[in-house]
């Protein structure tokens, strides 16, 4: 099956794979550093993708699950000295898909706009959590002093050897997510995306389907929350709240949603974005990206990575 | 007894405020269908327009049109370029508003700086009476009485008008009212005008109950409004007042009493309400 | 036992009533046409048949069972088809994925979330065979709003078909079909397997002409008459809601 024209087609992915594969060991720190942000909030990026560009759910609180999963690492570490990964990890996700269910619940008893609104009130929810519980959460000042994960045998961490770690994870979560949308249940969520009732009267629990894709957003909002929490070494509450539930939205809208791979571009696009105004002027970036927001949703729907991905099929045939 | 009256006192001027930023979201809320997100940046463009322009002129009444006005054109831009070429796609609506939450938001603070400024409390209005042994402020009767007029005025706009009808027409059923020959593009255009410089009146005047304004007024008071409008109902003054008064009692009782349950209780009521009764107390059939 | 048996069914939506004490049941295999000037109430009744709006009084059973305030996926699962007077289709998805969709909405792999769904040979299997069936195995590729509009009607009887239902209620099934469409559709539903139950909704009477053993007619959400077509073309009551002619200077 590997014909020349099928490797043609795919080289940009190709070529993007070996980058994100050989590079990384030649290249800085602050390059290694952006490079795992990125991956990180691509993933993030493609929680919402699969719950709103596949599913159609108007979900403002992706922010808070990553920020769940995020404290409960950073509180079983710092409050309670369990260091191993083996146990962090898994309970951090567990949270992530407890509220999740709970979230998920609450909001899907109402329609498409309120369901904007509730899970926007409870994002804040878990901020407002986060910024008063102070003996539990560190209140304003967060967690800090998170070390990089223990797994229980030694590993000589450096922003490397965690770089190809996030990698590796966001791979196989990237893969899972790709299996998922194209299965028979991966289809059914486009289905209600696209016409509902339509589904109902086709024999489909829609309200069923909607909560699972619901909670699997939450399980890999989770997965980014704890990976992003070794990363930063710290978690704050502006980190949890509607700053970064937001941001994700801008990525998806920029890079494309319903592609899951618009969350990775998009996530590229803003970093690399942030990363050169800051230079020039940090204070002024909240105004850079509130005005490329509202040009994207103006002009830019749909995101670039379809225009790409079309600009390139039509490249690569003769 | 007088604690629980001056609270009660309080409680109302601190609602007038709210009203005033919540009637605008209101009706754009009831009439397109979309939750300005902007709308409490804009409320505090009118309080530190307002601020500067009284401070500059010594004029109070001055900064308070200035900042009425300033806060209207703000609004006026954000409809004109975009909510006006998004028609009828909600959801895009609402993102665009988030967009400019952050460029107004961070617009102010490059104009005026990180710090909180206090309040221009002008001769006329300060000094306080009294109420058996508790002394109240004489600007927050001033709220009060302003926020009724301001109220009953728009109340009989909406009933009593052409206008107002048109509007109610246009949220009970926008397709059956183009279907009549009415256009409601101006009407649009000039009830988030209207609304805004509502709201930029309720930040210039509103400013000595809130303590002064803030980078983050904008958002911080924009999550009060929002609940203010799920529990009075959107779509309506009644509903605007209704949600404030209980909103603005409520949260002046509970940090009175309970401190640190503040931002909880909010969010939880609108959460509850949101469940049981979509359209709120007062609200039009959703 | 009937397979539809609807007993002093009511609705009214905010004071205004739209069904008014209905009762009347389908035996297996009949084919039974719905008619009544437009507001009658034929759109409404259907809804709630599939459970798209729950009514204030009366009751539903489907085949035995009670299935008043079942929700529409379960009345599916018990053997209920339905399609809509607008198309009511998956607009950004592609014609196969339409009907793979509809194809599998009453079978239990429908959950399965690690499989892709080319490798259900069987559901593609059904699939083709209902997209050759109006030949559009060819477009199978294309998005929904690249059909025409005749195409589009098709692909909207064909979705309420593909789950094999034994109860297929269809509204106003025809409309926006030209002449040679009509007839290709009355061709589909003659070849339908004999137990299969039709209640359609139909303007057309031509359409009801050529399909219904019986006839059902609606007027202001009540059922005033019912019988062979040949009995409603003649009944004086009926005429006179059609034809507006007073009762006694005919």
């Amino acid at each position: 099956m590997l014909t020349k024209e099928r490797l043609f087609r795919f080289a940009p992915y190709i070529v993007i794979a070996l980058f994100l594969v050989l590079w990384p060991p030649f290249a800085g720190s602050a390059l290694v550093g952006l490079l795992t942000k990125i991956i990180i909030f691509g993933l993030l990026a493609m929680t919402l993708d699969f719950v709103n560009g596949f599913c159609g759910l108007w979900s403002f609180c992706q922010g808070a699950l990553f920020g769940v999963a995020a404290y409960t690492t950073g509180i079983l570490i710092n409050k309670f000295d369990v260091s191993s990964f083996w146990i962090t990890a898994p309970t951090a996700v567990l949270m992530s898909v407890l509220v999740a269910c709970l979230f998920g619940f609450v909001a899907l008893r109402v329609s498409a706009l309120y369901f904007l609104v509730i899970t926007f009130a409870l994002g804040q929810l878990v901020y407002s959590t986060a910024l008063k519980w102070t003996p539990i959460t560190g209140g304003s000042n967060g967690l800090g002093g998170i070390p990089y994960p223990d797994f229980g045998f030694p590993i000589s961490w450096s922003y490397i050897s965690y770089y190809y770690l996030v990698l590796v994870i966001c791979v196989i979560c990237f893969l899972l997510l790709y299996r998922i949308i194209k299965s028979p249940f991966g289809l059914s969520i486009q289905g209600i995306r696209e016409n509902e009732i339509r589904m109902r009267l086709l024999g489909y629990n829609t309200w069923m389907l909607k909560y699972i894709s619901f909670i699997i957003g939450g399980l890999f909002a989770g997965v980014a929350g704890i990976l992003y929490i070794h990363y930063n070494a710290a978690i704050a509450p502006t980190q949890v709240g509607v700053a970064t539930s937001g941001l994700v939205w801008f990525i998806i809208i920029i890079g494309g949603a319903g592609t899951l791979w618009g969350a990775l571009l998009g996530s590229a696009i803003v970093a690399l974005l942030q990363y050169y105004i800051s230079i020039f002027t940090p204070e002024r970036w909240p105004i850079v990206f509130g005005a490329c927001f509202v040009l994207a949703v103006m002009f830019l729907r749909g995101g670039i990575f379809p225009r790409l991905r079309n600009l390139w099929a039509k490249v690569s045939q003769p | 007894m007088d604690q629980f009256a001056v609270g009660l006192a309080i409680g109302v001027s601190y609602a007038m405020v709210l009203f005033l930023i919540a009637a605008g979201l209101s009706m754009t809320w009831g009439l397109m269908g979309i939750i300005n997100l902007s709308h409490g940046t804009v409320f505090m463009v009118g309080g530190y327009v307002s601020l500067t322009v009284a401070e500059l002129t010594d004029n109070f009444i001055l900064g308070l049109l200035a900042g009425t006005v300033a806060a209207g054109i703000v609004g006026l831009i954000i409809e004109r370029t975009t909510i006006s070429r998004l028609y009828k796609q909600f959801l895009d609506q609402i993102l665009v508003t988030y967009g400019f939450v952050y460029i107004i938001s961070n617009a102010t603070l490059w104009v005026w700086g990180p710090h909180a400024k206090p309040p221009y409390v002008p001769e006329l209005l300060s000094g306080a009476i009294s109420i058996g042994h508790l002394d109240f402020p004489v600007h927050r009767l001033a709220i009060i009485v302003s926020g009724l007029l301001l109220a009953g005025a728009l109340w009989w706009l909406q009933e009593r008008t052409k206008f107002g009808a048109i509007v109610r027409a246009g949220m009970d059923d926008a397709e059956m009212t183009g279907g009549l020959g009415i256009n409601l593009r101006p009407v649009i255009i000039i009830a988030f005008f209207f609304g805004s410089m509502v709201a930029g009146f309720g930040g210039a005047i509103g400013l000595p109950v809130l303590g002064g304004v803030y980078t983050w007024l904008g958002i911080d008071i924009l999550w009060v409004a929002i609940i203010v409008c799920i529990v009075g109902g959107m779509g309506s003054i009644q509903g605007a007042l209704g949600g404030a008064l209980i909103i603005g009692i409520i949260d002046t009782f509970g940090k009175m009493y309970f401190p640190q349950l503040a931002m909880f209780t909010s969010y939880l009521v609108a959460i509850v309400i949101l469940l049981v009764r979509p359209r709120g107390l007062f609200g039009r059939k959703v | 036992m009937s397979v539809l048996k609807v007993e002093n069914l009511s609705q009214s939506f905010g004071g205004l009533k739209v069904l008014q004490g209905v009762s009347f049941s389908l035996e297996a295999g009949e084919k039974v046409g719905l008619i009544g000037p437009n507001g009658a109430g034929k759109t409404t009744l259907l809804n709630v048949l599939c459970g798209l709006t729950p009514p204030i009084a009366g009751q539903i059973y489907l085949d035995g069972h009670e299935v008043t305030h079942l929700s529409p996926d379960r009345r599916v699962a018990l053997g209920l088809g339905r399609s809509f007077q607008i198309n009511t289709l998956f607009l950004n998805i592609s014609l196969l994925d339409n009907v793979l969709l509809a194809v599998h909405g009453t079978k239990g792999t429908r959950f399965q979330m690690l499989r892709s769904i080319a490798a259900y040979r069987d559901i593609h299997a059904e699939a083709q065979e209902l997209l050759e069936k109006v030949g559009l195995w060819e477009k199978r590729g294309f998005r929904i709003t690249d059909l025409a509009y005749g195409q589009q009607r098709q692909v909207e009887i064909l979705l309420a078909l593909a789950s094999k239902p034994k109860l297929l209620l269809l509204d106003e099934p025809s409309s926006g079909l030209s002449s040679g469409e009509t007839a290709q559709l009355i061709d589909i539903i003659r070849n339908l397997p004999k137990e299969v139950t039709l209640f359609f909704a139909a303007h057309d009477m031509d359409l009801v002409f050529a399909l219904a053993d019986r006839v059902v007619v609606l007027y202001y959400g009540q059922i005033i008459a019912q019988g062979t077509p040949e009995e409603i073309r003649t009944n004086p009551k009926v005429r006179e809601i059609y034809l507006g002619t007073g009762g006694r200077n005919a």
